[in-house]
């Protein structure tokens, strides 16, 4: 009996030390993680930012992810009019609010969500998996030997290049996704282009579309620092640096999703809606 | 002169270096032999600013580095120049890139400068004419040389070279012996070497450390290293799996 009690315990300190050294690695990664995004704000707000570095990221960023975020927008706004016209034409025999509601989802929602997964499918994986390699080759070490701080040198650029691209990345899936929903609506029911953007544009202000683009700049954020943080961290090889791309993408796509309800629930508290 | 005094790294509970004393004299070659494991590249990795050591001090030039700023850390590490083992080249830039990187951060010479550097320091590892190759165009050998000539270009005064022959051929290893040789003599640096290639160490050295378990077990010259009782020392010379260093063995001849 008291051999029984005694294994109880134990199982339950073990379970608590557990929880703990669990605890423990979160708080310490978040520490890490807030330590280089101070490190990179240092270099940018002194001006040590290397101009043709960052270009060539944002040409990654931002130019070759661009096929990919406009097929997904324009995808996701033709499924959007078809579903919606559908449905208002069952229910009052007209297709009504496509535009409107496509335009709410889209600029509030969908345009923001959509192309930050994709960013973080696209560019965030990468952005890992060449910092981490760089690790556990000791490039990054070897960066450091000769006078370059593997902060500076890597992640202000990947930094800069995010957070200007995404957001502009935003915009175009806003637009290319209207424009796919527009397609759609005009062709299968009795809506002229003109109606249709009418609808969309009447009932959105300024601050409609700032909600979605303030969101794209937070996302950037999460996507860039989970990255480089992920990267910078890597170790073991070839198996870390996978399981330290596949770690980035998921904590991108977790804290992305969780993040948008209590950001959407900020701005609506701010009045930009 | 590097004068490291005390000098003890832990990882958690595991000590890895124990109290080291040593001094590498300008312009002498001075390796550090051990086998896997003994912390041969956490003490250059100490030494270059690449891990903070658990106590001690790591005295460059009459300046502690261990308890420097880290602009006066910066100041110190141009004086140095690191090799490293699997050479870290990195992937993206071109032989030419690679070795004018640490000329573009560390020195102020001018565009053609450094191109004629580049030029000088290629042709000085015999690998004149491969500028615009990539690092995955190249042999482990050739990989080795460029790492070299990169660390070369910006004029070190101290060159660490983390295990330079380990992986290469015998014929290549020689050539990247004489090299560390050639280098020594005419661009007068001070170098330090972790090895355990009996043969490079035998040629390069001027004198040699022997590392066993974090603590040194013998110094002395190359001529000292072949006399010397000390059963570690003449264990892993003859590189016996038989006597005082543990090998670790499952199986039984």
């Amino acid at each position: 009996m008291s051999i029984n009690k005694t294994a109880n315990i134990s199982n339950e300190i073990g379970f608590f030390a557990h929880l703990l050294s669990i605890a423990y690695s979160v708080l310490e990664g978040i520490g890490e993680a807030a330590r280089m995004s101070v490190e990179t704000f240092f270099w940018i707000f002194r001006g040590k930012i290397s101009i043709s570095n960052t270009v060539s990221q944002m040409v990654e960023m931002g130019w070759r992810s661009l096929p990919i975020v406009a097929l997904t927008s324009f995808s996701t706004g033709m499924v959007i009019a078809l579903q919606v016209g559908t449905a208002t034409t069952n229910m009052f025999n007209e297709p009504i609010f496509v535009g409107m509601i496509m335009g709410f989802s889209l600029v509030l929602e969908l345009g923001p969500i959509l192309t930050a997964v994709v960013v973080t499918g696209r560019v965030g994986a990468a952005i890992t998996a060449e910092i981490g390699t760089m690790k556990v080759t000791e490039q990054i070490d070897a960066l450091y030997t000769l006078g370059t701080n593997p902060v500076k040198y890597l992640a202000v650029p990947r930094f800069l290049a995010c957070l200007t691209m995404l957001p502009l990345l935003t915009v175009i899936a806003n637009i290319v996704g209207m424009y796919g929903g527009l397609i759609v609506t005009t062709s299968s029911w009795d809506v002229t282009a003109a109606q249709f953007m009418r609808d969309a544009l009447d009932i959105m202000t300024v601050k409609t579309f700032f909600h979605g683009f303030i969101k794209s700049i937070f996302f950037s954020l999460i996507i860039v620092i989970t990255a480089c943080h992920k990267g910078f961290n890597a170790k073991g090889g070839a198996e870390g640096v996978g399981k330290a791309t596949t770690s980035s993408v998921m904590l991108s796509l977790v804290l992305i999703l969780v993040s948008d309800y209590f950001l959407s629930s900020l701005l609506v508290s701010l009045r930009i809606k | 002169m590097i004068k490291i005094r005390n000098l003890s790294k832990s990882f958690g509970n595991k000590r890895v270096l124990s109290g080291l004393n040593f001094e590498a004299r300008d312009g002498e070659t001075l390796v550090i032999l051990g086998s896997s494991g003994t912390g041969k590249s956490v003490l250059l990795k100490s030494i270059v600013g690449l891990m903070k050591p658990t106590n001690g001090s790591i005295m460059i030039n009459g300046a502690d580095i261990t308890k420097c700023s880290s602009m006066e850390l910066h100041e110190i590490q141009k004086k140095m120049g690191y090799v490293f083992q699997e050479a870290a080249l990195f992937d993206s830039l071109t032989v030419e890139e690679n070795v004018a990187f640490g000329l573009t951060a560390l020195s102020d010479l001018s565009k053609k400068e450094t191109t004629k550097r580049v030029e000088e320091c290629l042709s000085m590892v015999g690998l004149k004419g491969i500028e615009k190759l990539k690092p995955s165009d190249l042999s482990g050998g050739m990989k080795k040389r460029v790492a070299i000539a990169r660390t070369i270009a910006y004029r070190p005064q101290y060159i660490f070279y983390d295990e330079p022959t380990t992986g290469l051929d015998p014929i290549m290893s020689d050539v990247i012996s004489d090299l560390i040789i050639y280098l020594r003599d005419n661009l007068k640096v001070t170098s330090l070497a972790v090895s355990h290639d009996m043969k490079s160490a035998h040629k390069i050295a001027d004198r040699i450390i022997m590392l066993y378990k974090g603590d040194i077990v013998f110094e002395g010259t190359p001529k000292e290293v072949d006399e010397t009782d000390n059963a570690i020392v003449r264990q892993f010379v003859s590189g016996s799996s038989q006597g005082p260093i543990e090998a670790e063995r499952t199986f039984q001849l």
